[in-house]
């Protein structure tokens, strides 16, 4: 059958389709079950293998690449356990709508099912965290599949796409001709603003007396930021930022109010409580922005424009349901847009953050806590002057993240990089090498709690085999800091599960030859962190930091933004 | 409690391994109970069609997930067809004790629920009866007294009286290669 043509492998295949996606990167770690791929690896030298030492990591480092550039991120792992371990990081970003394909070996076609040594039920598994997956069981599919994962991956509401690759097919040899590439499922479009929707959005515009621009992830992988600062300056209306939306526009814009939410800002929240309109662009009213729902922003009108059907009236009912992206709905609002007359809200709004300046600890107890260590607030404002609001930050999950995402002043589009949706600990370290990778010419920081460090502490390894030039803000308060703030407020201190006894970061880094050292004091700290920027490779400044600081305002889990608790 | 609520949904899909797992899986998710499925081909080759009934609490959001489910990448069309003009039949297979002296009145009530005897053996009988629910419901306890060895019932499956939108702007079929 074969005789007389040109053949091909399943796995060469497969790493021409990746090639023809554009592919630099991918994220893995080999095994049994994908050996063919990587095998095939060499003739193909676009494609660089960054080999993780964990698969969770090479997930996140893909997320890396995909948050940073907008691209797809590729992540590969075997079968069995090396697919389960990529789950936590692929089911992260099907909850932040991050472009990802997951390439997981798979056993031979005809074990399948029969319990096979290193068998999983990967696409059973990964059914409910993908936007997609497929068993390739078919070498003639390839390009058809990786054409079409990379399509829906990024195109409509983006997210993790993934292929399960049976080693039969990937050593199958099979004519070198007559593939068909068609994609099967073309995303739907969004249906677009319509007049009517036009005009009700004019009148609310004209009527509001105490309007409130959302700015979402949708703004960021929109790439409608302009769009959005022209409406906000043409009709000086403030706006507050979800946590996905930081680094959209300028944070120190003067009608940017901060974050939104259960540690938003005393100004953005007291805003979204007496607001009578909320345009929300690009977002969906997660419960961690909207807090008890049926005391939501009461009294305002909203205006959601989502390229997600399934957002839109989910959570909040909406006046205006636009389904759409944001730019061409934002284009036609500019048109009936009009300046307003905002200054008394926007005083209203000035008087608030006063009352929170006043109170912050990083101002009123000059950034130490009550044992005379560190603020977590206080250090990334340090970290954010050195830096000028300039670098990307990539922060983990819990206190510290809140903390980065306040007071960090993010100054450049699309440098804030997090963990919003699934909240997982673990994230910066493998995520920050995908992000240098990406934009290696940029400084990179990490900042990061001793908790979530340890959760993907082994990807120094990596750090350092390739080479990374990332600095680690480690905040170090021996502590599950968020969870122990919970304890401190709702469970009466009672400190179960969270003390943690930790290494000596500084030896442990120094082991995989990265440069570090320990502060303890506000005089160290704005050297080291001089230091920390022109050092040449990766480093790490170990800080440590008061154990009673508290993460504030914060709005319970499930009360309403009246119950927003600005002091202790 | 909540009153419990039937809820009918029909959709349309792409003919691939897996829809009907994503599609349980969603509305597992949803805390949503499923009642009846039935799946079957089209008249467009590589499309299916499925009816799918499930309970919910009064006051569940229903609108939400149709959305959810028509973001399924293979499926082409979903539709809430609850209240809408549409056919709904189901069929039941129904095993009867029949002595002897019960067949001629199992054969007329029989009749007169529409159903048709397809089978009969020497102590019973089996039915099948074609209607709504609540029409099979009702028929099933005509025979009660007679005494009930066994029950099959397929679910409902709807059909538009008018013209029906499977979303075939979303379909497209890739040629078939020859062998």
């Amino acid at each position: 059958m074969t005789k007389g043509k040109k053949t091909i492998t399943g796995a060469e295949l497969l790493c021409r389709c990746l090639v023809e996606q554009g592919v630099t990167y991918l994220f893995g770690y080999t095994g049994g079950a994908i050996m063919p791929v990587y095998d095939a690896f060499p003739k193909f030298p676009q494609l660089k293998h960054v080999m993780v030492r964990n698969e969770q990591a090479a997930a996140f480092a893909a997320q890396g690449i995909a948050r940073a550039t907008g691209q797809v991120g590729v992540c590969i792992a075997t079968s069995g356990p090396g697919a389960m371990n990529l789950l936590t990081g692929i089911a992260d970003a099907h909850m932040d709508s991050i472009p990802l394909v997951a390439i997981t070996g798979q056993v031979t076609s005809d074990v399948i099912g029969s319990d096979a040594f290193q068998e999983g039920d990967i696409v059973g598994s990964m059914i409910p965290i993908t936007k997609q997956t497929y068993m390739l069981d078919d070498p003639y599919e390839i390009p058809r599949i990786v054409r079409e994962a990379f399509y829906l991956a990024n195109n409509g509401r983006k997210g993790p796409v993934n292929i399960d690759f049976p080693k039969d097919i990937a050593n199958a040899v099979i004519p070198d001709e007559g593939f068909d590439d068609t994609i099967r499922y073309p995303v739907r479009q969004p249906v677009g603003i319509t007049l009517a929707q036009l005009q009700h959005v004019k009148r609310l515009l004209a009527s509001a007396e105490r309007p409130v621009i959302f700015v979402g992830h949708g703004v960021i992988q929109g790439g409608a930021q302009a769009e959005v600062l022209e409406l906000i300056e043409k009709t000086q209306i403030p706006f507050s930022v979800t946590l996905h939306g930081i680094s959209a526009l300028p944070a120190e814009h003067p009608l940017c109010l901060g974050m939104m939410g259960m540690h938003g800002t005393v100004e953005a929240n007291r805003a979204i409580e007496h607001a009578d309109l909320i345009i929300a662009l690009g977002m969906r009213f997660d419960d961690r922005v909207t807090g008890k729902l049926n005391e939501y922003a009461k009294n305002a009108d909203v205006i959601h424009i989502e390229s997600d059907p399934a957002e839109i009236n989910k959570n909040v009912r909406v006046s205006v349901a636009i389904n759409s992206d944001l730019k061409p709905a934002l284009v036609e609002i500019l048109r009936v847009a009009e300046l307003k007359d905002t200054k008394k809200w926007l005083a209203t709004a000035v008087e608030n953050r006063k009352l929170w300046t006043g109170l912050d600890p990083v101002n009123a107890s000059a950034g130490l806590g009550p044992n005379g260590k560190l603020l977590m607030g206080y250090v990334i404002e340090r970290l954010s002057e050195v830096t000028e609001g300039q670098d990307n930050v990539v922060s983990d999950v819990g206190q510290h993240q809140m903390f980065a995402a306040r007071y960090y002043k993010f100054k450049r589009f699309n440098t804030w990089f997090n963990s919003g949706g699934a909240g997982t600990m673990g994230f910066a370290l493998p995520t920050a090498m995908g992000v240098k990778i990406a934009k290696p010419n940029e400084q990179v920081w990490v900042v990061v709690g001793d908790g979530s460090f340890q959760m993907n502490i082994q990807e120094l390894g990596t750090i350092m085999a390739q080479q990374l030039d990332i600095k680690i803000v480690l905040l170090n308060n021996n502590f599950l800091g968020m969870v122990r703030q919970w304890q401190d407020l709702f469970y009466d201190g009672r400190f179960v599960g969270t003390p943690v006894k930790n290494p000596d970061f500084i030896t442990l880094a120094s082991a995989y030859g990265i440069a570090g050292e320990r502060v303890d004091g506000k005089e160290q700290l704005e050297a080291a962190l001089q230091r920390a920027k022109v050092h040449k490779g990766a480093y790490l400044i170990e800080v440590m930091t008061d154990i009673e600081e508290l993460i504030l305002p914060m709005i319970p889990s499930g009360a309403s933004f009246s119950d927003m608790r600005i002091t202790k | 409690m909540k009153r419990k609520k039937l809820q009918t949904i029909l959709a349309f899909a792409h003919n691939q391994p897996g829809v009907l797992n994503k599609l349980f899986s969603l509305i597992r998710r949803r805390r949503y109970n499923i009642e009846t499925v039935t799946a079957g081909h089209t008249h467009v080759d590589g499309v299916s069609r499925m009816t799918i009934t499930f309970s919910h609490e009064e006051g569940s959001k229903i609108e939400q997930i149709v959305k959810q489910i028509d973001k399924l990448t293979e499926i082409t069309r979903t539709e809430d067809v609850t209240d809408a003009n549409v056919i709904n039949r189901e069929l039941v297979l129904l095993k009867v004790k029949a002595k002897a002296e019960d067949r001629i009145h199992i054969t007329a009530t029989t009749e007169m629920v529409g159903g048709k005897v397809i089978y009969l053996a020497p102590d019973y009988v089996i039915l099948e009866i074609v209607g709504k629910k609540p029409n099979i419901d009702n028929a099933i306890a005509m025979f009660e007294a007679f005494g009930i060895l066994g029950i099959a019932r397929t679910g409902p499956t709807v059909m538009h009286r008018d013209e029906e939108d499977m979303g075939l702007d979303r379909v497209v079929l890739p040629k078939k290669r020859d062998e």
